[in-house]
C-alpha cells in the first residue's frame, strides 16, 4: 500500500472518528433544537427570585450552548410538594405527571425511585465530580440500595428562633434569660413562665396565657435529643420509646403542650412568628427569611421586632447534636437526552460559585467543599440581618456539633411520620382534655404510657 | 495598487488567450460557462418561485398558528373567569347581606362595625375556597371597611380576603397548596389554611389602585355585572400582594352599597403554564399579553410565557410597536432590544362594558436575532447546497474535460514519438480515423521517400557518370560518343578503323571509369542525358 493510500486511509479514519464523536454528542443534545426541563422546587420567597436568576443566567450560557432550557413549572412548600409527588406516585388520577427535575427529602425520594420514576445518578456524575460534594451530603442521597437518587443543592440544619423584641420585654418584667433557652428543659421552664406571665397580664380571664414555643418538627426534637442522649430513636426494630432518655423527652414536650405553653399547629411556626403567637421556635435554617421583621396583631396593629437566631438546643448534660437536612434535586426517568439535560443543571447550579450565590441570601448552607470553605466571606458581605446571624450560628454549630442525618432504612419515613402524627394528635386531644377539665399531669402520664409501650 | 493590478490580469488574460489555450482548458472553460449559465438561471428560478421566502414563510405560518391557537384559548379562559368573577360577586354579596342581616345592620354600615368583619370574612372564606380552580391562581375579596379605624393606617387599610393556590398546574385545588395572604390569621388557622410568609392582615389601598379603581366604576350607577368588571393589568400596586393580573368586580349590595371588591387572580406562574407557546422551532419564543397604553405595549405590566425563563426582569418598560410590510410585529424596548414576531389585539371585555376602552395586545414574539437566524439559516442552506453543486460541477467538468482530452493528447503525443503504423486503436472513432489516414499517409510517404531515395541515388549516379566522363581519355571519349550515338560495338570498329579487340579495351576502360557494369547500363545513362538536354549533349 502506496504512501498517499495509508494518508488517505488515516485521514478516513479520523474524519470518521470525527463524525461518530459529533453524532454521539447530537443524539443527546442539539443547541438548534433546545430541550425543555421542568422544574419543580421549593424555595420560595427571596430564595425564589436568587433561583430564577440562576435559571435565567444558565438558560443564556450553558443552556443556550448545549441545547437546554430551564422551565419552573411550579414553587410550592415542601410538604404539598411531597404531597402531589405522593399522589404521582400512587397514580391518582389528576394528579398530573413528575417534572424532570423537583426537590425532595429522601424518604419521598424512595417512594419515587420504587415506582421506578425517577433515576439513579451515578450513572449521570462521575466518582471525580462526586469527590467536589461534603461527602455526607452526598451519602445522605444514597437509598437503600446505595445508589445515588438526591443530588445535595443546599442543606440546612436547624436552629433556635427567638423573637428577641418580645423575649427583652418578657424577660425585664420576669426576669427570664435568654440562656436557659440553650437546653430543651430550659425551654420548657421558661415557657412555663411566660405562661403565667401572659396569662397575668389579663386577671379576669383565666387560663388564657400565651404560647411561647412550637417546634417545626417534634418528631426531630425526639430523634435528635435521643441521639443527644446518647441512644437511637427510630430503629428497624421501631422506635425506641421504652428508654429512659425518652422520658426526659416526653417531660420536656408533652406537659407544656397539654397546659397551653407550647404550640401544636399543622403549618410552620414561622406562620405563628408573624402574629406573635410564639416568642421562640426550632425550625429548618431554611425558613430564616420567612421570620419577618414586623408582627400583626388581630386588631391590625403591629410592630417591628428583631430575631435572635440561637444554636439547637441540647438536653441537660447531653452531647451537641444537631440534624443535617435539606431537600435535594432528584431526576425523573426519561429519554437519556433529558436526563443528561437535567444532570448538566445540576451540575451547574451546585457549582462553588453558583451554590455560594445561591445560598448568600437564604437560610441554606452550601454543599461543596470549597464553598463550605468560603462561607466565611460569605457572611460579611450579607445584608439581612437574620442571615447574618444565621450564619454566624451555624459556623459556631460547625464547630461545636455532630450533625446527624436521618436514618435510611426501608419504612423509615413512615414510621417516622406515623410518630409526628401521632404525637401531635395526643398533644392537640390532650390539649383539649385538659381545657375540658383533666389535668395536664394526668394525661401526660396516660399518653406516656400509650407512646412507651 | 489595486487598479494596476486588475488591468494588468486583464492583459494577462488576453494574452495568454491569444498564444491560445491548450484543448482541455479550453473544454474545461466551455464546461464552466455552461455551468455558469445553467446555475444562474436556476437561481433566477428559485428568485421568482420565491424560495428564498421559505424561511420567512414559515415562520410566519408558525407564528400565526400559535397566536391563534393562543389567542382564542386568553380569551375564552379570560371570558370564563370573568363569569366567574360575576357568579363570585354575586355569591359574595348575597352572603355578605345574609350576615349582615343576622346580626342586624344594613350594608352602608359596614364600616362602622369592625366587629362584623371577621364573622363576614369567615363566611366569604369558604365561598372564595370554593371559587378556586386551575384556571385560577386566587380569589379575593376587599371590603370598604377596616378592622380598627384608630389605627394610623386606616385610611389605606382594608379588611379582605386573599387566598393563593400555590400549585395551579394540577387538575384540582388540593386544601393543604392554598396560602392566605391577607385575612384574619385566626380564620386561615380555624380553617386550617397556612398563613403565607408574606401575610399580612388587612390590604393597603391608594389611590388609583384596582380597588379604587373597581369602587370608582360602580359609581356610575350600572349594576350589572357583567359590564362593570376590570382586568387590571400586573402590578405590585394591585392589591399590593399579585404577581398577576387581577379581574375585580364590585360587591354591590341590593340597596346599591358598593361594599368592596372581589375578583380572581391569573397568576405569572399560571399564565406560563397555561399559555406558552411551543418551543420546538424557535427555542426563546413567548408570548406576551399586556396593555397597550400610548400606542406602546406596556412590558412592565404584561404576563409573560415561554419555556425560556423569560421574566420582567429582561423585557420591562414599554415596547414600542411597529409593524413591516412582510407584516411581522417588531416590539422595541430599552437599548434598542428587539422582539418580533406576531400581535393582535385581544378582547377581555365585550362591547359597551365600562372598561371597554381597554386595549390588550397578545404577541407571540421572540428575539429577533432568533427569527433573523432561522431564516437566513434556511436561505443559506439552499445556497449552501447551490455552492456545493457549483462546485462539484466544476470539479467533475475539469475531471471530464481532462478525461475527454487525454485520448487526443496522447494520440498526438504518439504521433509525434512514434509511426502511425505502430499506433493502437483509441476506439474514438475521429481519432482512430485520423491515425489511419494518418498511418496510410506514412506509409505513402515512406514508398515514395523509398523512390524518391532511390531516384534521389540515381539522380546522384547520373551525375557522377556525367562528371567521370570528363576523365575518358579522347580515344575512350571517341568510342563514348559512337555508343551515345547508338553504335555498338562491330560498328564502331569499323568505323574507327580498330579491331574489335581494341574496342572492348576501350569498353572496360569507360565502365571503369563511368562506374557501370554492362553496355545495357552504359545505355541506360545515356537516355538520360538524352532526356535530361532533349538531345545527346557533345561530349568534348
Amino acid at each position: 500500500m502506496s504512501k498517499k493510500h495509508l494518508v488517505a486511509a488515516a485521514c478516513i479514519v479520523i474524519f470518521l472518528g470525527v463524525l461518530t464523536s459529533c453524532s454521539q454528542k447530537s443524539m443527546q443534545l442539539d443547541p438548534t433544537k433546545p430541550l425543555t426541563i421542568t422544574l419543580w422546587h421549593n424555595y420560595g420567597s427571596q430564595m425564589q427570585s436568587q433561583m430564577d436568576e440562576l435559571i435565567d443566567e444558565f438558560n443564556l450560557t450553558v443552556g443556550r450552548e448545549e441545547g437546554v432550557i430551564i422551565s419552573v413549572t411550579a414553587v410550592s412548600a415542601m410538604k404539598d410538594q411531597e404531597e402531589q409527588l405522593a399522589m404521582i406516585a400512587d397514580g391518582v388520577p389528576g394528579a398530573g405527571r413528575i417534572p424532570d427535575i423537583v426537590t425532595v427529602y429522601p424518604r419521598t425520594a424512595a417512594r419515587l425511585a420504587e415506582e421506578g420514576l425517577i433515576v439513579s445518578l451515578d450513572d449521570l456524575f462521575s466518582n471525580e465530580e462526586l469527590a467536589a460534594y461534603v461527602p455526607q451530603f452526598v451519602e445522605e442521597g444514597r437509598l437503600s440500595d446505595g445508589k445515588l437518587y438526591v443530588f445535595p443543592i443546599a442543606k440546612s440544619t436547624e436552629m433556635l428562633f427567638v423573637n428577641q423584641t418580645l423575649f427583652d420585654r418578657f424577660s425585664a418584667a420576669t426576669g427570664a434569660s435568654v440562656e436557659k433557652l440553650s437546653t430543651f428543659e430550659g425551654i420548657a421552664e421558661t415557657a412555663n413562665l411566660y405562661y403565667d406571665w401572659t396569662d397575668s397580664l389579663t386577671p379576669k380571664i383565666e387560663n388564657d396565657g400565651k404560647t411561647f414555643f412550637m417546634a417545626d418538627s417534634w418528631g426531630n426534637i425526639s430523634l435528635v435529643g435521643m441521639t443527644q442522649m446518647g441512644e437511637p430513636f427510630v430503629t428497624p426494630e421501631g422506635l425506641k420509646t421504652d428508654k429512659p432518655q425518652y422520658e426526659r423527652i416526653w417531660q420536656a414536650l408533652i406537659p407544656q403542650a397539654l397546659s397551653g405553653s407550647y404550640a401544636v399547629i399543622d403549618g410552620y411556626s414561622s406562620e405563628l412568628s408573624l402574629t406573635g403567637d410564639i416568642v421562640c421556635s426550632t425550625g429548618s435554617t431554611a425558613g430564616v427569611t420567612f421570620y419577618g421583621d414586623t408582627i400583626t396583631y388581630p386588631d391590625n396593629s403591629s410592630e417591628k421586632v428583631e430575631y435572635n437566631i440561637l444554636p439547637y438546643p441540647v438536653f441537660r448534660n447531653a452531647e451537641k447534636v444537631a440534624l443535617q437536612r435539606g431537600a435535594g434535586m432528584v431526576i425523573a426517568k426519561s429519554e437519556p437526552a433529558k436526563e443528561y439535560a437535567a444532570a448538566l443543571f445540576l451540575k451547574w447550579l451546585s457549582a462553588t460559585e453558583q451554590n455560594l450565590r445561591f445560598i448568600s441570601s437564604t437560610g441554606y448552607l452550601p454543599v461543596t467543599i470549597e464553598a463550605y470553605e468560603n462561607i466565611s466571606s460569605l457572611i460579611q458581605t450579607e445584608e439581612n440581618p437574620n442571615i447574618h446571624k444565621m450564619h454566624e450560628t451555624a459556623q459556631l454549630m460547625k464547630a461545636e456539633y455532630t450533625f446527624i442525618t436521618a436514618p435510611n432504612f426501608d419504612g423509615y419515613d413512615d414510621l417516622f411520620k406515623e410518630y409526628e402524627e401521632d404525637l401531635k394528635t395526643a398533644m392537640l386531644e390532650g390539649r383539649q382534655r385538659v381545657q375540658s377539665g383533666d389535668t395536664v399531669q394526668h394525661i401526660s402520664l396516660t399518653l406516656f404510657d400509650d407512646f412507651s409501650d | 495598487m489595486k487598479k494596476p493590478g486588475f488591468f494588468k490580469l486583464l492583459k494577462d488574460i488576453r494574452e495568454y488567450s491569444y498564444e491560445g489555450l491548450n484543448l482541455q482548458r479550453r473544454l474545461f472553460l466551455f464546461f464552466l460557462l455552461f455551468l455558469v449559465t445553467v446555475m444562474s438561471g436556476l437561481l433566477l428560478i428559485l428568485f421568482a418561485t420565491g424560495i428564498f421566502r421559505v424561511g420567512f414563510n414559515e415562520s410566519q405560518i408558525f407564528l400565526k398558528n400559535e397566536l391563534n391557537h393562543i389567542e382564542a384559548n386568553v380569551e375564552r379562559e379570560f371570558g370564563s373567569i370573568s363569569m366567574q368573577g360575576v357568579s363570585l360577586s354575586n355569591m359574595l354579596t348575597a352572603e355578605i347581606e345574609r350576615k349582615l342581616a343576622e346580626i342586624d345592620l344594613n350594608p352602608a354600615s359596614l364600616q362602622d362595625s369592625p366587629s362584623s368583619l371577621e364573622p363576614i370574612l369567615d363566611d366569604c372564606l369558604k365561598i372564595l375556597s370554593a371559587s378556586l380552580n386551575n384556571r385560577t391562581s386566587a380569589a379575593f375579596v376587599i371590603l370598604d371597611a377596616t378592622v380598627n379605624p384608630a389605627l394610623d393606617q386606616a385610611e389605606s387599610s382594608r379588611s379582605g380576603l386573599f387566598l393563593k393556590n400555590m400549585l395551579p398546574n394540577t387538575g384540582y385545588v388540593s386544601p393543604s397548596s392554598v396560602r392566605c395572604l391577607r385575612g384574619p390569621a385566626s380564620l386561615a388557622r380555624e380553617n386550617s389554611i397556612y398563613l403565607s410568609p408574606q401575610w399580612q392582615m388587612e390590604f393597603t389601598v391608594l389611590p388609583g389602585d384596582l380597588f379604587h379603581l373597581t369602587m370608582d366604576a360602580a359609581k356610575h350607577g350600572d349594576t350589572d355585572l357583567t359590564k362593570l368588571y376590570l382586568w387590571h393589568p400586573k402590578s405590585r400596586s394591585a392589591a399590593d400582594i399579585s404577581e398577576g393580573m387581577l379581574l375585580s368586580l364590585p360587591v354591590i349590595a341590593s340597596d346599591g352599597t358598593i361594599m368592596g371588591i372581589c375578583g380572581f387572580e391569573v397568576s405569572d406562574m399560571l399564565f406560563k403554564m397555561l399559555y406558552t407557546p411551543d418551543n420546538t422551532v424557535f427555542g426563546r419564543i413567548f408570548s406576551i399579553l399586556a396593555p397597550v397604553e400610548q400606542e406602546m405595549l406596556d412590558a412592565s405590566k404584561a404576563l409573560l410565557a415561554g419555556s425560556y425563563t423569560v421574566t420582567s426582569a429582561g423585557i420591562d418598560g414599554p415596547l414600542e410597536i411597529n409593524n413591516d410590510i412582510n407584516g411581522l410585529t417588531h416590539l422595541t424596548g430599552k437599548e434598542d432590544v428587539t422582539y418580533s414576531g406576531l400581535c393582535q389585539t385581544v378582547n377581555l371585555y365585550p362591547k359597551d362594558t365600562i372598561h371597554s376602552d381597554q386595549v390588550w395586545r397578545l404577541g407571540v414574539v421572540m428575539p429577533w436575532q432568533d427569527l433573523s437566524d432561522y431564516m437566513m439559516a434556511k436561505n443559506l442552506r439552499i445556497l449552501f447546497l447551490l455552492v456545493g453543486l457549483l462546485i462539484t460541477s466544476a470539479l467533475i467538468a475539469l475531471l471530464l474535460s481532462r478525461k475527454y482530452i487525454r485520448p487526443v493528447v496522447n494520440a498526438i503525443g504518439n504521433i509525434r514519438n512514434k509511426t502511425c503504423t505502430d499506433y493502437e486503436k483509441t476506439n474514438i472513432q475521429e481519432i482512430d480515423d485520423l491515425i489511419n489516414f494518418l498511418a496510410e499517409q506514412e506509409t505513402n510517404t515512406a514508398l515514395s521517400q523509398s523512390a524518391l531515395d532511390d531516384s534521389h541515388r540515381s539522380f546522384t549516379l547520373f551525375e557522377t557518370f556525367v562528371e567521370n566522363i570528363k576523365t575518358l581519355s579522347p580515344a575512350e571519349r571517341l568510342v563514348f560518343n559512337l555508343y551515345m550515338e547508338g553504335y555498338n560495338a562491330r560498328e564502331i570498329a569499323e568505323k574507327l578503323y580498330l579491331s574489335i579487340n581494341t574496342i572492348k579495351t576501350h569498353n572496360k576502360r569507360i565502365y571503369m571509369k563511368l562506374n557501370v557494369s554492362s553496355r545495357k547500363e552504359l545505355l541506360v545513362y545515356v537516355n538520360m542525358m538524352k532526356e535530361r538536354n532533349g538531345t545527346l549533349p557533345s561530349v568534348r
